[in-house]
């Protein structure tokens, strides 16, 4: 996904529906004013449209990743930079929207409790962003978390392999009306700390306005097509709604 | 069509908070879901986005609600979408 | 996919979602796909290893998309490793096999699956006795019992092995010295109520990371749990461990043998649950011939077992394994403890063992001994390689010995039972064990003039060409060899397909309907989610083609009792389903009818199956899995435990009912320590140690093919310790050679890299089929599970000019 591709979808000039949208997304397209994309319902991904993905490859080292720009909060086009170099930086890190990131610097074989230094609190130096786990409760990083370009690659670009994964779902509305909390569009399942990306140290354009107010999932729900779901589960969360309520 | 789910939180004088529940449970357009403490969860069915928007707003006033908050959103498709004014 | 209207489906995402708020919770919880949306997520146990995690598997226009952790699986809880969360990506290799391909002047070309299938048969036809069939512990339950009833009831031949030989069969033989059956008694529960976890050579952090993260997440949630590293080298599992305890290679026999010592000298042994549940055993006398003594043993009493563990003081026991003796007398007081729940854990240090048997045995027998076994948190369980070791080639039978739910070849009555089962004629399967996995290649790869008697081979779901050891000997010389045949079935080409005569290419994993077995008896089942690739198919089918074709050739042993084809299957009108043809394999689920006629197997050791469909629902079930009054299925978490299993008499705390000496008490073994077969010398001065890594499985053939893996796990390499790099002015990646008595390769240095071994001894991962570290292995073996040891041997470390 080219930068000017996203422009172009952006502006209306082209439909894209396999794009990273964070909850700023819809914020984003609204305030430009390009209202021409068709809104989606909540969880239906209208994916048959011929997509603008390139077979889910990194696309480059990801240790070379350009660090997002400082966006300038006075202007639009700024703005939209920065969140769209937000969504194609996260996006290269990962095979498939639910896929554990790799790590985009050499982490030679350090004890584990060092991924915790910078990532615990989250860390900015400069350019460099580190930022803080998405979840809690789990010690052994490595396990899900490999390097993007191990100790010796070399120049190997690695095998080819036409796995095209699932990119995050792209809502044309994330909100009820307007003044209502946009739902969350994303799975929530280990990334219960919304401050990981939304917070400090999370990625530019994807803040909120309102950092002081801790209870995100107070007022914004997930909405996410992505999260894993079978007949069986499904049948679960009809029981909720069918059983009798006291 | 639209349908939402909503929390509702309800004063904390048990009365009025009862009173709240009996309006809601004669509107057929509401369903009553579980209550945990003063937070009620409901889905809300309408025909029309801005039917949707007018019960969202009668809630609002309903004596015995403090506060409503928006959990989901489902609209039918081929509606125009909400429109973002706020950035 | 659901059969509610759109209305109510999204009407109850919404009543989740707002139940959910309301609750104030930040638990994770997941709305509905909605019909039309396109993406069916779908269960299915991972690819990979014998952990067993179940993944949701997200396709979506016939393609996976996406991989997540079963939230709802009891092994993984949602999460998975690397390797897991990159499964989907398998499929997708740009040079999947998507023909049948025979070798025609040294060149592989395409055929039609109509000739290839002629072909096998042909070859069999020719010469049954000299056919072998090598299959896998990532054979599915249906294609290891159809392999197995095509050999020992088809053909009437036991040459059929598997890989899972030379990665847990020392697991099995101590098993059944043990207890007299296979299979751990406890299960994954026991890590999340041990107070203690013992590694033996068992580098979790890496090979099962799900399994270890179980363990030591518990610390996050503030529970204490001792690590103790018994190790080698050291590892990421040292990381996270209390006591890292290095011993010299060979030495855990010593260390256990301590345990032991002290136990008995402290009188600090479990004298109560001794004196009830167990008695002791040794080896007998070796026979004449030179062949090893009996594998069962003769009876010993306490005294004599005191005596021979007396020599084991914490002092000897330091000598012989560099553990220090304070270090022993700590182990052996932790054992000693009865308000400590332990859980011994390993996979293969223990198993790849030329002494792999009685380090298995000596682990159960120190558990035994101090009554640390059969209650939550106290267990001693083996930790399996592949995803169906246990389900497919241990509880089947797919081994040279073996028939399927825990039967040998050589008792008649076994034989007698399961001809009857498959309705096959009396005295159809042989008596005598076929050949081995090591002794299957040898035979191969010899001339036939000289004594070479197997000349065609069939391998499938494996890549003998990079995992036997000492391969020059074991698998190269086919090469120069004009009448021997290799076929192999497989998704991508491998060091095995490198030789082939005729290549098969394999539907693979959600291609087809299948169904695992995992390291705590859990059966998994799956549905075929996606189309295989151009003209692959399954391995189920290519056997069951090739049987069909045998029949129409009129081969007698194709026949049952009833003069039908052995695989004669019918619709639910009686009509014949012709399934050996591809276009009409799916018109009933053989997968299910193999299971229902494997399932009366499973009765005689206890090990009992539910039907099919209870796996369905499932996210697997531990055996034996048994019936209740009320038409439920149970399954059994702990074996041989009055609180939880069926099979144990009223009214009794432990039986070991399948018992070697028939009185239902389990075996403590006494087996001396013993030096290795090979050792470092001044011409082979370094150990080599060999094993895998976080980012492959095993030979590489698909996570070499998932870019993320392969990017961050690249190549091979040799660890060494700086010292001895120093020693040998070698720099920090700069290539050697790791040169053996039997070959030799060449591979970059890494200096304090991933593992870090002891001075002296080397480690290389055998992932990597550029750098094939088994020319250099050796093949000797452990006399009762004929498994190989690719842990240690002699090497030496030379710099390129």
């Amino acid at each position: 996904m080219s930068h000017e591709h996203a422009r172009r979808w952006f502006r209306g000039e082209i439909a894209w529906t396999g794009m990273v949208v964070g909850l700023c997304a819809a914020v984003a397209l609204a305030s430009a004013g390009a209202g021409t994309t068709r809104p989606m319902p909540v969880g239906a991904d209208d994916r048959a449209a011929p997509a603008a993905s390139t077979p889910w490859l990194l696309s480059q080292p990801a240790a070379n990743v350009v660090p997002a720009e400082r966006a300038n909060p006075g202007s639009t086009d700024d703005k939209f930079t920065a969140r769209v170099r937000s969504m194609e930086e996260r996006a290269s890190l990962r095979a498939y929207e639910g896929a554990p990131p790799v790590i985009p610097h050499a982490v030679g074989e350090l004890k584990y409790q060092t991924c915790r230094a910078c990532h615990a609190q989250g860390l900015r130096a400069g350019e460099q962003v580190a930022r803080m786990a998405s979840h809690t409760h789990l010690t052994n990083c490595t396990q899900c978390h490999v390097e993007a370009a191990g100790m010796f690659l070399g120049d190997d670009a690695g095998p080819a392999n036409s796995f095209e994964g699932l990119r995050a779902s792209g809502y044309g509305s994330t909100r009820a009306w307007a003044g209502a909390p946009p739902v969350i569009p994303h799975t929530t399942f280990m990334r219960t700390n919304c401050v990981s990306c939304h917070g400090e140290h999370g990625y530019d354009g994807w803040k909120p306005d309102h950092l002081d107010r801790t209870n995100c999932v107070q007022c914004h729900a997930p909405a996410a097509s992505l999260d894993q779901l079978s007949p069986v589960f499904g049948e679960e969360l009809l029981r909720v709604f069918t059983s009798p309520r006291p | 069509m639209s349908i939402s789910g909503l929390v509702l939180t309800l004063d904390g004088d048990p009365p009025l908070a009862e009173s709240a529940i009996r309006v809601l449970r004669h509107d057929a357009r509401i369903t009553l879901g579980e209550r945990t403490g003063e937070r009620l969860a409901i889905v809300v069915e309408t025909g029309s986005r801005f039917e949707d928007e007018e019960v969202y707003a009668a809630l609002k006033s309903t004596p015995g609600v403090r506060f409503v908050d928006v959990a989901f959103v489902e609209f039918g498709s081929g509606e125009e979408g909400a429109g973002d004014a706020d950035g | 996919m659901l059969t509610v209207d759109r209305r109510t489906f999204v009407k109850s995402a919404a009543m989740a979602a707002a139940t959910a708020a309301a609750a104030g919770t930040t638990r994770s919880f997941a709305l509905p796909v909605l019909p039309g949306s396109g993406l069916r997520w779908e269960k299915a146990p991972c690819r990979f290893c014998g952990t067993g995690c179940h993944v949701m598997v997200a396709t979506e226009n016939g393609r996976v998309v996406a991989i997540q952790g079963d939230q709802k699986a009891d092994v993984n809880k949602g999460l998975l490793c690397v390797k897991g969360y990159h499964v989907g990506a398998i499929l997708y290799g740009e040079d999947r096999l998507t023909r049948p391909m025979l070798r025609r002047d040294g060149r592989l070309v395409p055929i039609s699956w109509e000739e290839a299938i002629g072909i096998v048969a042909d070859k069999i036809a020719e010469n049954p006795k000299g056919f072998a069939l090598y299959g896998s512990g990532q054979w599915t339950i249906g294609e290891g019992f159809i392999g197995n009833k095509f050999m020992k009831a088809g053909l009437g031949s036991n040459h059929i092995d598997g890989n899972p030989r030379l990665c847990m069969s020392s697991a099995v033989t101590g098993f059944l010295s043990t207890f007299g059956v296979d299979e751990p008694p406890g299960c994954y529960d026991d890590l999340d109520r041990c107070d203690v976890a013992i590694m033996w050579g068992n580098n979790m952090a890496e090979m099962h990371p799900v399994l270890f993260s179980r363990l030591v997440d518990r610390r996050t949630r503030g529970e204490k749990v001792t690590i103790i590293d018994l190790t080698t080298r050291r590892t990421r599992t040292s990381e996270f461990a209390d006591e890292v305890l290095f011993f010299k290679p060979h030495g855990d026999l010593a260390i256990a043998n301590g345990i032991a010592h002290l136990l008995v000298r402290n009188g600090t042994f479990d004298r109560a649950f001794v004196e009830k549940h167990c008695n002791f055993r040794q080896l007998g006398p070796a026979s004449e011939d030179g062949s090893p003594p009996a594998m069962l043993g003769e009876p010993m009493t306490f005294d004599e077992y005191a005596k021979a563990v007396e020599p084991y003081t914490p002092e000897r026991v330091e000598e012989l394994s560099g553990v220090p003796a304070a270090k022993v007398r700590m182990l052996g007081e932790m054992f000693g403890r009865r308000d400590l729940r332990i859980n011994s854990l390993w996979c293969m240090g223990m198993n790849q063992h030329t002494r792999g048997t009685a380090i298995n045995c000596l682990v159960h027998g120190i558990h035994l001994l101090s009554g640390h076994i059969g209650t939550p948190g106290n267990a001693a369980t083996s930790l399996t390689g592949q995803p169906s070791a246990c389900g497919t080639v241990r509880e089947v039978g797919t081994l040279c010995h073996l028939l399927p739910g825990g039967r040998v070849v050589t008792n008649a009555e076994h034989r007698r039972e399961a001809e009857e089962l498959w309705n096959v004629p009396e005295g159809r399967i042989g008596a005598t064990p076929g050949y081995h996995t090591v002794e299957m290649f040898k035979r191969f790869n010899t001339p036939t003039a000289e004594g070479g008697d197997i000349t065609t081979m069939w391998v499938q779901v494996t890549n003998p060409g990079q995992t036997l050891p000492n391969l020059y000997r074991n698998f190269r010389r086919k090469k120069d060899l004009a009448d021997k045949f290799l076929i192999v079935s497989d998704v991508y080409p491998t060091a095995t397909t490198e030789l082939a005569d005729l290549v098969l290419p394999s539907a693979m994993w959600v291609e087809k309907n299948g169904m695992y077995g995992n390291s705590e008896r859990r059966t998994q089942q799956w549905f075929k989610m996606v189309e295989p690739p151009g003209e692959a198919r399954g391995d189920a089918w290519q056997m069951i083609a090739v049987s069909r074709r045998l029949f129409d050739m009129g081969h007698e042993g194709m026949k049952g009792r009833d003069g039908k084809w052995i695989f004669h299957t019918t619709d639910k009108a009686g009509r014949e389903v012709p399934i050996w043809e591809w276009e009409h394999y799916y018109d009933v689920n053989v997968d299910e009818r193999m299971f229902e006629e494997y399932r009366p197997f499973t009765r005689l050791k206890h090990k009992d199956l539910a039907p099919y469909q209870e796996y369905v629902k499932a996210r697997g079930l531990r055996w034996p899995v048994v019936q209740q009054s009320d038409g439920s299925w149970r399954e059994t978490r702990w074996r041989f435990s009055g609180f939880d299993d069926p099979y144990v008499g009223k009214g009794r705390d432990y039986q070991f009912y399948h018992s070697v000496t028939k009185d239902d008490k389990a075996l403590i073994w006494f087996r001396p320590h013993e030096f290795p077969p090979e050792m470092p010398d001044a011409e082979y001065p370094f150990w080599l140690c060999t094993g895998r890594v976080l980012e492959h499985w095993h030979t590489g053939t698909m996570t070499r093919r998932i870019p993320q893996l392969h990017r961050a796990m690249p190549k091979a390499y040799v660890e060494m310790h700086a010292d001895d790099a120093a020693r040998l002015g070698v720099r920090n990646g700069e290539v050697v050679a790791v040169k053996s008595r039997r070959g030799e390769i060449d591979l970059p240095v890494w200096i304090g890299g991933r593992g870090d071994p002891k001075p002296g001894e080397v480690f290389v991962p055998f992932f990597d089929e550029g750098r094939l570290i088994n020319l250099v292995t050796l093949d000797e073996y452990d006399p009762y599970s004929r498994q190989p040891d690719y842990k240690k041997c002699a090497v030496a470390i030379v710099r390129k000019a």
